[in-house]
């Protein structure tokens, strides 16, 4: 198997993930009002101003509303490690206690993604009949995330019993 | 660990430094250094057979067995 050159690689993946997480800050500043406007009627008058919500809807908005600040401060936090592995492979050391560790705060990140859209379904489930919230795309982020989290936790693994290898390694003269 | 690397001991027997012995069984004064002090975890046996043909001794002049409390103490 040929070598993949770890450093660009590295480099264009920390440069996306910046991207993300600027994207997921300007999500977070306009979340209220993208969500006022799938809330409310079509007009452009109601993009800005959340009161906008129809007073049917505004127990979903709300809840919705909260559980997707949750999850973007989650992606947020998420990102922010995501951040912190690429910068030590970029920097040579890939195989450190320390990205493990950054690792298996991205999979409670994961969890805690999946659990909150998991809360919000099952509110949703008071509102509205099964056969709309089981086709809803939010519903793929319940297994999504926690399969996410749980590779993400085996990869910290891994990497904690290769920086103890690599320990190992470097104490044997 | 109980197993315990007298490797000063025998330095000191063959008036050596540390430096010079690292030149003699070309390894690195730190990697020597880690021995000296105990830190290492395991050694090769090329190691210790460069380390015995210049220090003109046996394994055992330089490995020894110490009981896990004796050690702490």
């Amino acid at each position: 198997m040929r070598p993949v050159p770890m450093k660009p690689l590295s480099r264009l993946l920390e440069w996306a993930v910046w991207g993300i997480l600027l994207c997921n800050v300007a999500s977070l500043i306009l979340l209220p009002f993208v969500l006022a406007w799938r809330y409310g009627p079509p007009s452009f008058d109601y993009l800005a101003s959340p009161s906008a919500v129809l007073p049917e809807l505004r127990g979903d908005y709300a809840v919705s509303l909260t559980v997707f600040y949750l999850c973007g401060l989650c992606t947020l936090a998420a990102m922010w490690q995501c951040r912190g592995v690429l910068k030590n492979t970029r920097l040579d050391s890939p195989f450190t206690l320390k990205n493990a560790l950054y690792m298996r705060r991205v999979a409670w990140c994961c969890f805690l993604i999946s659990g909150f859209v998991l809360v919000r379904e099952i509110y949703l489930l008071t509102l509205y009949p099964l056969s709309r919230i089981i086709w809803y795309y939010n519903t793929l982020f319940i297994p999504f995330f926690a399969v996410a989290g749980l590779f993400c936790l085996l990869l910290a693994e891994c990497l904690r019993k290769a920086a103890e290898l690599r320990e190992d390694n470097s104490l044997v003269i | 660990m109980p197993i315990v690397v007298n490797l000063d001991v025998m330095m000191a027997r063959r008036k050596m430094s540390l430096g010079e012995l690292a030149d003699r069984v070309d390894i690195t004064a730190a990697n020597l250094s880690v021995l000296k002090n105990n830190h290492a975890r395991a050694i090769r046996f090329s190691t210790l057979a460069s380390l015995c043909q210049a220090l003109r001794c046996q394994p055992a002049d330089l490995l020894e067995f110490v009981e896990e409390a004796q050690t702490h103490e």
